[in-house]
């Protein structure tokens, strides 16, 4: 009688298993477990035995399922955190997984419903067996370039589903467009200046009346300065991007707004433009190299003249903000058009070509006052509306600590940045 | 069981949502495109804008057919049948919005080789800017059922009615002090209701809003003051009425 209820349980046990094994697919473990059940061999210890037999034969299937458990996890885990976003779905179209990248695009709205858009069109020609390939192109702002990738799962004649990865191109075309667009520019800015300086010196070598001489060798004079601006320009650029070891001085604000006005003095006058700088408090000092600083703001406050536009005044004003010294440099003229704002800082990048012409400017000032503000641990930032005026702030660490000689040795105090 | 499965209500209503919303985000992207090819007399660019509104013609054509099925089939009641009433009534407001980018497109081709001063352009692109934040807004309130955000729409859109306003101041200086040809300043004069009709647009859905989530319209108002009216009116006619069947003795107090 126990015998026959144990040969129930242990069929049913086997059974059971067996289900559970089938379930799983695992053909290799079904064997494994038959034939490791012998048929009972009667009498108490042999019973034992064979319950022993199972529970180890059990164990094993649940580490397996564990270790199996953990993998899957890992895998799914790592899907979930990809930067590109994953978006799989089933053979009917149904969506059945989407990582975090990809969560957007689960009620999407805005550009999200551009970009779900793309991949259910991709994922559903993927499904029939073609793998699809396409690109979103948002224009923002910010403008994004998305681009959407499906292949099937499975057998390509009969997917099992489809799976689609989103990455978003942006950053590598807007790069590739600022350098292309560099390498023209720049063998533009040398060569047309360099040309003319031919043209001129040929025609000066023909020229027989001594006032066409003196016409021609001015233009030469004029073209080889411009040149030379050029030159100057992309060599403060070269050195500012490669200095190792920037000078770290206390820098007055004073002084610094002192400096600016000077160098931009004859161009305001030229133009018949106020510079409104107000006074900055006595302390208020910068640490950094005045060189470099006075190049920049003189940059800007000479931008903020040329496109004032009118009689408005271009007003400069430094404050403290936190462990920053502010400097703003406002004017109320012609403003910059939405399309160029991104890209005003890259070198020779020209908002209009021919103005720039007039005014004599290389097209590097921006990039010049960009590079200088972030070796100096700061930020530059721009905001305009044509027809209303740009306004470019600029952040730079502030010097603490007071400006002193040292009473011991007579040196100033090494200035230190507030951290 | 039969393999077929038949959708319900709700599944339905969120995939006419779900195209909606990318309606909507096929102008919202759009508009700024418009601005840019007008500022730039781009005439390629608005030739592609104007084609790609086909596509947006196709995308409303079958939400407004879609719409039409579920209502002929689910026959839905109280807020679900609003809910759909609303998604096919804002199918047709973005899709005339859509149209406007189109007129915008065109208008760059007449206005080619004419330029703007930059406070013209300014303007111009403010008031693209203001367009289009109305739009994603009112969106936004249909997408999240939030009445609030789309009361506010209203309020919103006052901006860009000053913003065309001082569109319309800037252009007669600029044809006054700067010579610009008069042919060139009406053309400027209906962009300006361009955007202007966008944010127009954009209050609607926001009205439409308000009707899914509480069963309000602004005429709603103007109606009840109709009712109101009346039985003022009927009531005097009863006063009028009561005096002459008492032969002079006078009305009792408080009557209605």
């Amino acid at each position: 009688m126990a015998a026959f209820t144990l040969g129930v349980l242990v069929g049913g046990v086997v059974a059971a298993l067996g289900v559970t094994v089938m379930r799983r697919r695992r053909e290799a473990t079904t064997s494994a477990v038959l034939d490791q059940v012998d048929p009972p061999t009667g009498g108490a210890d042999g019973n034992r035995d064979l319950l022993d037999r199972i529970g180890r034969v059990v164990d094993d299937l649940v580490n397996a399922r564990t270790d199996a458990d953990v993998a899957r996890q890992r895998l799914e885990e790592a899907l979930e955190r990809l930067a590109e976003g994953i978006v799989v779905c089933d053979s009917a179209g149904q969506i059945v997984f989407t990582n975090r990248s990809g969560a957007g695009l689960s009620d999407p709205r805005h550009e999200d419903a551009l970009v779900a858009a793309a991949v259910s069109q991709a994922l559903g020609s993927a499904l029939s067996g073609t793998a699809d390939s396409r690109s979103v192109d948002l224009f923002g702002p910010p403008a994004r370039i998305i681009s959407v990738d499906a292949q099937p799962l499975g057998d390509d004649q009969a997917p099992t589903g489809a799976v689609a990865t989103i990455i978003d191109e942006s950053r590598l075309r807007r790069l590739e467009a600022v350098r292309s667009d560099f390498v023209a520019n720049v063998s533009h800015e040398l060569k047309t200046p360099i040309g003319g300086l031919a043209l001129l010196a040929e025609a000066l070598s023909e020229a027989g009346d001594g006032e066409e001489q003196q016409r021609l060798a001015e233009r030469v004079l004029h073209e080889a300065h411009r040149v030379s601006r050029v030159v100057d320009d992309l060599l403060a650029l070269g050195e500012i991007e490669g200095d190792l070891a920037p000078r770290r001085e206390r820098v007055a604000v004073g002084e610094l707004l002192a400096r600016t006005r000077a160098d931009v003095a004859v161009l305001a006058e030229a133009s018949a433009i106020e510079v409104d700088m107000a006074p900055a408090g006595e302390d208020l000092a910068v640490v950094g190299d005045v060189v470099q600083l006075t190049s920049a703001l003189s940059n800007l406050v000479e931008n903020a003249v040329k496109y004032s536009g009118g009689a408005s005044p271009v007003v400069v004003r430094a404050h403290p903000e936190d462990r920053f010294v502010r400097f703003t440099v406002r004017d109320r003229g012609i403003g910059i058009p939405r399309r160029d704002l991104d890209r005003v800082f890259e070198r020779f990048y020209r908002v209009d070509q021919a103005r720039s012409r007039i005014t004599g400017g290389t097209g590097l000032g921006l990039a010049i006052v960009r590079n200088v503000v972030q070796g100096h641990g700061g930020r530059v930032e721009l905001t305009s509306r044509e027809g209303e005026g740009t306004t470019v702030t600029v952040r730079v660490p502030r010097a603490v600590g007071c400006a002193q000689p040292d009473e011991a040795s007579g040196r100033a105090p090494s200035p230190q940045a507030l951290s | 069981m039969p393999q077929e499965t038949r959708k319900s209500f709700h599944e339905e209503l969120d995939g006419v949502k779900r195209d909606v919303a990318r309606l909507a985000a096929m102008v919202t992207d759009a508009i700024p495109r418009g601005t840019e090819v007008l500022l730039a007399a781009d005439l390629e660019g608005a030739q592609v804008l104007i084609q790609g509104d086909d596509e947006l013609d196709t995308l409303s054509l079958a939400i407004e057919e879609h719409c039409y099925q579920v209502l002929a089939l689910q026959q839905p009641v109280a807020g679900d049948l609003r809910a759909l009433v609303t998604a096919l009534r804002l199918n047709s407001e973005i899709e005339r919005s859509g149209d406007l980018v189109v007129n915008i497109a065109k208008a760059t081709r007449r206005l080619y080789a004419s330029s703007f001063s930059p406070a013209v352009r300014g303007i111009i692109e403010h008031m693209s800017e203001e367009a289009t934040r109305l739009t994603r807004a009112a969106i936004d309130a249909y997408l999240d059922g939030d009445a609030n955000l789309a009361a506010a729409i209203d309020d919103m859109d006052d901006t860009l009615d000053n913003l065309q306003r001082d569109f319309i101041e800037a252009i007669f200086s600029a044809h006054d002090d700067d010579g610009l040809d008069l042919e060139v300043a009406v053309q400027l004069a209906l962009i300006a209701r361009f955007y202007e009709r966008i944010g127009d647009h954009a209050v609607n859905i926001g009205e439409r809003v308000q009707y899914m989530v509480t069963g309000w319209l602004p005429e709603h108002t103007g109606a009840a003051r109709v009712e109101q009216r009346r039985r003022i009116d009927e009531g005097s006619d009863l006063e009028s009425g009561r005096v002459a069947s008492d032969n002079g003795s006078p009305p009792a107090d408080g009557d209605a």
